[in-house]
């Protein structure tokens, strides 16, 4: 069995040693392992059982360090970095050559960020390499915001999940690519559109791909693009009004997903709101853990509520799509 | 850092590298009790040993190199 602990001598020795320790972000559990370890790079992928054409985010300790990962840095890149990092934004970038192409899925583009959790930037800052740490699951799966979340995917097939306590952003990072030094955002996330706009105006947005083809150029540019993604085991619907899917599944065994508020249906097995305040920081810190909650129910179906399409709601709405796509 | 050591899964287990390794790495070990240790791993039962402080990183390395799984203890 891996130990939950908070004692970061005892993460660093591990990663040190090439071996794989679940760590805490602001967004979600990662999965962490040395960039330039073949073992750990190769087990980072054979345990969430991730397929090698998508690609995995580099973690950093501080600006200064985006100059060994990075080639070319965007005036509009190097303004973002500013403004949000720590945080959760993942800018990616033209890659220097010493990043190993089984980090990027043979781009020559790398995902990178500083994550803003204080045992994971304390833990960074003891270690000479950067981590890959794509979220702490198996391949699909709906990402851990808990050290037992992480716990109860893997069990002994890590060494080690250093406790940050649960994650406060609870979705994933946003990641921002650049053509021709513009931002095109590949995948919504923690960091509303609006916050990014203040920064570098118009965004566009790019954030789905169908892998079809063993063609490196037409592999996902990050993490989370695939149309599939964030599931869980039992079958989930995305919805507008919840109600009227109730009656129409009544039925089943349903489980009901609301924003904020509260159904009173005799055809609810289980129910979840994410924010009785309609608060949608409050809605996407929750949103994982709800999800993790309702798929431990033996529910025949879990009908989920769609947000309001602005801000965090956006991407709260992208991660339910996903988790909705067969 | 307290480990426990799980097994070794080297198809020729070298003892005397394993003993030479549960030595160095471990604080208040001899030559003899690092050889009754290793017997003791590779008879198929798991033995706890505290590493050094320094360069605990290397010492899980090592291990990993001689194919014997451990686990971190609190």
């Amino acid at each position: 069995m891996s130990i939950i602990s908070k004692d970061i001598s005892k993460a660093v020795a591990l990663l040190s040693a090439d071996e794989l320790v679940a760590v805490p972000t602001e967004t979600v559990y990662g999965l962490a392992g040395n960039i330039y370890s073949p073992n750990a790079i190769n087990a980072i992928f054979e345990t969430k059982k991730r397929p090698h054409f998508n690609p995995l985010i580099v973690h950093i300790p501080s600006i200064e360090y985006l100059n060994d990962i990075a080639d070319y840095i965007p005036e509009k890149a190097k303004r973002l970095a500013d403004a949000f990092w720590p945080g959760p934004i993942t800018l990616v970038l033209k890659k220097k050559s010493i990043i190993p192409d089984a980090i990027t899925a043979g781009k020559d583009t790398v995902a990178v960020r500083i994550p803003n959790h204080p045992l994971t930037l304390d833990l960074l800052k003891q270690l000479d390499f950067p981590i890959a740490a794509p979220s702490a699951n198996p391949f699909n799966r709906i990402s851990p915001t808990t050290a037992q979340h992480v716990e109860s995917y893997f069990k002994n097939k890590i060494k080690m999940v250093l406790d940050g306590g649960p994650c406060k952003s609870g979705i994933e990072s946003t990641i921002i690519g650049f053509e021709n030094d513009n931002p095109i955002i590949f995948r919504l996330g923690s960091t509303s559109i609006e916050a990014i706009e203040k920064v570098v105006g118009k965004v566009t947005i790019k954030n789905s791909v169908s892998k079809s083809s063993n063609d490196p150029t037409k592999n996902p540019h990050a993490p989370g693009m695939l149309e599939r993604h964030y599931a869980p085991k039992t079958k989930t619907i995305l919805v507008e009004n919840l109600e009227a899917s109730i009656l129409q599944f009544k039925s089943d065994k349903i489980g009901v997903l609301a924003f904020k508020n509260e159904l009173n249906s005799q055809y609810i097995s289980f129910q979840i709101t994410l924010s009785k305040s309609g608060n949608l920081e409050e809605a996407t810190s929750k949103l994982y853990d709800a999800l993790h909650t309702l798929d431990k129910q033996d529910l025949d179906i879990i009908i989920a509520e769609r947000l309001p399409d602005l801000g965090l709601g956006k991407s709260i709405n992208d991660r339910l799509n996903r988790a909705t796509k067969k | 850092m307290n480990i426990n050591l799980l097994s070794c899964d080297a198809s020729r287990p070298d003892k005397r590298a394993i003993s030479k390794c549960i030595n160095e790495i471990s604080i208040g070990m001899s030559d003899s009790l690092a050889n009754e240790l290793t017997s003791i791993l590779l008879e198929g039962d798991a033995v706890d040993i505290t590493l050094k402080d320094k360069n605990s990183g290397s010492a899980l390395r090592a291990l990993r190199k001689l194919d014997i799984d451990y686990e971190i203890m609190e």
